[in-house]
């Protein structure tokens, strides 16, 4: 097979991971078998239930004095950001939220065996933004732009001037612009050294979400399709249809992002199953927490 | 799930690497303020000659 210059070529026609530390990872987890993707979920920790109330592992449920340990060992603080939405009678309106916990959970698990423990940040926004099309969806609480700006630059301020100078966005829901512009803004109008990201975490690692219909292994996109398209989740209840709230025909961010999965996929994914990839298992009935749609 | 947290990971560890704990970019290359004035604020919270953010006169647009 050919490597095009940059890029690693995998153990399939399809993709290509480029030559970086970023890639090599992908590449690593990609190729890896069960045992290994178990392996890694172990030292994470992962499955968890999620640590909210847990001492210790948050900034905010970990007594002062060891914030204040950590924080010279360690000054990076992952702030997980989700919403309150309407995903399905089979879900949970605070799904977002807690996945994006738990994922963070997991990274400070881990990096504390290591003896210097990433922050977290409780999740500032227990309600979100929202995309136009989720306006009047019953369940989905939505709090508007400005509100989400203005509260969001509050908090980093206020972790800033707690030493917490290095701050990470983990998004898990479709309000990244606002997000992005809560960090512009707060560099522009305080002007302070530091480092600041956001990422919607799916994105940092899309090329595990492939859709079957691109010969991936998820029955459904994994940019909400609960929007349009909840009623394909095998997880749900037999009869627990919910109406559409755009019009048929729209664009969906489920179908840019089976369009986006074509774009990228010429081959089907062999191999062991995404879910495993990400904890979930696949099996109906399963905990809320660990089910289908996110 | 395993993918994202060991991104993540390595994101916090390049960081770190770059600007370990306590370390920040330095302020004229990231910042309109004077690096002398701010150097306080920049300081560990409640360590000797630290200042809090809260006191920074307003810069920029208003």
């Amino acid at each position: 097979m050919v490597n095009p210059s940059g890029l690693l070529a995998t153990m399939q026609v399809d993709p290509f991971f480029e030559d970086n530390a970023v890639g090599r990872l992908k590449k690593e987890i990609w190729e890896a078998n069960e045992p290994q993707i178990d392996a890694w979920l172990k030292e994470y920790g992962t499955p968890s239930p999620c640590e909210w109330t847990k001492p210790g592992s948050y900034i905010q449920t970990t007594v002062r004095h060891q914030v204040e340990a950590n924080r010279r060992n360690n000054d990076v603080v992952l702030i997980p950001l989700g919403c309150t939405e309407n995903h399905g009678k089979h879900m949970v309106s605070a799904a977002d939220t807690l996945y994006v916990s738990m994922i963070c959970e997991g990274v400070r698990r881990y990096t504390a065996k290591r003896g210097a423990p990433v922050n977290l940040a409780l999740p500032p926004l227990m309600y979100g933004g929202h995309p136009y099309h989720h306006m009047g969806m019953p369940g989905t609480v939505i709090l508007r732009e400005s509100v989400v700006r203005e509260l969001l630059i509050d908090v980093m301020l206020g972790l800033w001037n707690d030493g917490f100078r290095k701050q990470i966005f983990v998004n898990n829901h479709g309000h990244l612009w606002m997000l992005e512009a809560a960090l512009q803004e707060f560099c522009k109008r305080y002007q302070l050294p530091g480092i600041y990201r956001v990422m919607d975490w799916h994105r940092a690692v899309r090329e595990f979400f492939r859709t079957s219909d691109a010969g991936g292994e998820y029955e459904t996109p994994f940019i909400h399709a609960d929007e349009s398209e909840r009623n394909r989740c095998s997880s749900s209840p037999a009869g627990t249809s919910t109406p559409r709230w755009i019009p048929i025909g729209a664009p969906t961010a489920g179908a840019k992002a089976r369009a986006i999965s074509r774009s990228r996929s010429r081959a089907p994914l062999r191999g062991w199953s995404g879910r495993r990839r990400r904890g979930i298992p696949a099996r109906p009935g399963a905990p809320w927490w660990r089910s289908c749609a996110t | 799930m395993v993918a994202i947290m060991r991104y993540l990971t390595l994101v916090q560890d390049e960081i770190l690497a770059a600007f370990p704990a306590g370390k920040l970019p330095p302020t004229d290359k990231v910042s309109l303020r004077d690096p002398e004035e701010l150097a306080p604020y920049l300081k560990e919270p409640f360590s000797p000659g630290w200042k809090s953010v809260y006191g920074l006169p307003v810069v920029g647009q208003l």
